[in-house]
């Protein structure tokens, strides 16, 4: 009886496709929003992206909407509040987040205070801790990896009081996710790769994890379908539009499979990694997947067998057979990562990545243990056994 | 078949008896809260892997786990020893472990899914620090091993860890909640 409940919920509407983004005015338009703060970081702005999405927006009669592009790598709840004080100056109605991860947290965050007033976050930190609808927010990825356009978390650092706050309510969820693949265009080859590799990591732990159930399956299958067929493809030819596309695609699938049913371990380890040593989080996924997939296998052969269907085609499922299956899904990932390595050289091992020291393996075990994703993990696991992975995947 | 599969199958019974009828689910719940409350008062005291785990909670740290919308419930507060101990304020708690229903409470206290998998199934939520919680649910499956029969405890979590001197260790720990209740101590 334990399989048969569960929750499921996404009601962010993507809009998806070449030109994706020309439909952008016509949405706000819908929800009466005619004077949106763009938020976005230096970065992006440097590419020329924001370009794009401001001539589209002018094109439909909304000009010089105002910008806030001061987003750092890691936000803040001082970015957060330096955003909000724009918006509030510029009596905006809506947000257009055009980003990663940092850009997207941070527009959540400075959603909930121009929603609910004031500029004290730590009110709202927790779980549930919003009551009532935010105003509208778009989202335009310029990754493919986080999935946090349909996701309903967001993390923001404090670093006076030296702690990051988490944000989980289903009024963080954007209201439009605009995946629009001239956006991911001229992302480079590694970036690609470790963003994908994020992406591939949401959808396996989504599909082998305790959260699994029917539809975020679907979501997760069809993801990882997406990224085993097109993420060679496009680090080779980076200006694969189409490929670049499945990819985009694949990113918000997984993150609406794992918004659903949640991480597991590789999750629960890297999240350590990335705050320790300060690796990029989709490398930290990279690394970490095929050795907790091997963990794994004491109680979800099935799951993880069922994975090769999906990441070497029905070929290569019919011909081998059911009892080597998780196996020859776990190899897969190898290769998968080996190609990356030699075209983009996305590390294998911690060793590799040149950013942590043999040393640090102890500490990252324990932290990994207060970790939440643990708990989705199919296997449990102490701080012996995250310690032996880590080892494992030191070199 | 051995007393812990004896006990694990009229545990079963019981349970299948008790829910159609939300008294009868009521009143398990609330004696089961009490149970856990107190327990995990007696285990803070006793076992040392439970006090090296209390350590990673301040001084005044509120522990509640509830089902939702209005109980039963079980409150505790940690001590400036590094214990639990009932707490019957009205402040907010630092942590709090709630079913979304008292039916999915009597489905883990009864122990037909884990907690994990109940966390997993949507079952309850978390309002608080996640460090705090994983911790807690690293006690929370201690007290399980350590004063359920094996076979039980097995059902109740992830992974299944014979205790060393259990006996004598499950004996303590109800004593303790014997002399809690024969005091009529909160929760």
């Amino acid at each position: 009886m334990s399989g048969a409940f569960y929750e499921f919920y996404c009601p962010v509407k993507m809009i998806a496709g070449f030109g994706a983004l020309d439909h952008l005015p016509f949405e706000l338009s819908s929800r009466d929003c005619r004077r949106p703060l763009v938020v976005t970081d230096r970065g992006v702005r440097a590419a020329g992206l924001l370009d794009i999405v401001l001539k589209s927006l002018a094109e439909a009669g909304i000009a010089n909407p105002p910008v806030f592009d001061g987003v750092p790598p890691d936000s803040s709840t001082a970015v957060v509040a330096a955003a909000a004080k724009v918006y509030r100056e510029n009596g905006c109605d809506s947000i257009i987040a055009i980003g990663g991860g940092s850009v997207i947290d941070t527009s959540k965050g400075m959603n909930i205070l121009v929603s609910e007033g004031g500029d004290d976050l730590h009110r709202y930190a927790g779980a549930g801790a919003l009551k009532r609808p935010l105003r509208p927010l778009a989202v335009i990825p310029t990754t493919a990896g986080t999935g946090s356009e349909v996701t309903l978390v967001a993390v923001v650092a404090d670093p006076a009081k030296g702690v990051k706050l988490a944000f989980a309510s289903p009024y963080l969820l954007p209201a439009w996710a605009v995946i629009d693949p001239r956006m991911t265009l001229s992302l480079p080859p590694l970036l690609t790769a470790a963003t994908a590799m994020d992406a591939l990591t949401h959808s396996i732990e989504a599909f082998i994890c305790l959260g699994k159930n029917p539809v975020s399956d679907a979501y997760a299958s069809a993801a990882i379908r997406k990224i085993a067929a097109n993420l060679v493809k496009v680090v080779d030819n980076p200006s694969d539009a189409e490929g670049r596309f499945e990819l985009a695609q694949a990113a918000t699938m997984a993150g609406i499979a794992f918004s659903n049913s949640m991480c597991g371990l590789v999750h629960a380890i890297g999240h350590q990694l990335g705050a320790v040593c300060h690796l990029h989080h989709g490398t930290c996924m990279s690394l970490m997947l095929p050795y907790v997939l091997e963990y794994n296998l004491a109680t979800s052969r099935g799951p993880i067998g069922e994975l090769l269907l999906y990441l070497e085609g029905a070929d290569a499922y019919a011909q081998t057979p059911p009892e080597r299956r998780a196996e020859a899904a776990i190899e897969s990932v190898r290769r998968l990562r080996e190609r990356l390595f030699e075209k983009c050289k996305l590390p294998r091992t911690l060793k590799e990545t040149g950013k942590i020291a043999e040393g640090q393996l102890e500490t990252l075990a324990r932290l990994a243990l207060d970790d939440g994703s643990l708990s989705y993990n199919p296997v449990e696991a102490d701080e012996k056994d995250v310690l032996a992975i880590l080892k494992r995947a030191w070199a | 078949m051995n007393l812990a599969d004896t006990l694990n199958r009229r545990l079963r019974e019981l349970a299948a008896d008790f829910s159609a009828d939300t008294g009868k689910i009521r009143t398990y719940v609330d004696l089961m809260m009490t149970v856990m409350g107190r327990g995990l008062v007696a285990i803070s005291r006793f076992d040392g892997r439970v006090r090296r785990e209390m350590q990673g909670f301040p001084v005044g740290f509120r522990f509640e786990m509830i089902a939702l919308p209005d109980g039963p419930s079980t409150r505790l507060r940690v001590n400036i020893g590094g214990e639990f101990e009932p707490d019957d304020s009205a402040a907010r708690p630092d942590l709090s472990i709630q079913f979304k229903h008292l039916r999915h409470a009597f489905t883990v206290l009864s122990f037909r899914e884990g907690t994990v998998r109940a966390f997993a199934n949507n079952r309850m939520v978390v309002d608080g620090d996640i460090a705090y919680a994983m911790r807690m649910v690293r006690i929370l499956n201690r007290l399980q091993s350590v004063i359920l029969p094996d076979g039980v405890a097995r059902l109740a979590v992830k992974r299944f860890e014979p205790v060393e001197g259990k006996g004598g260790l499950a004996l303590k720990i109800y004593g303790d909640v014997l002399a809690m209740s024969l005091k009529g101590a909160q929760p």
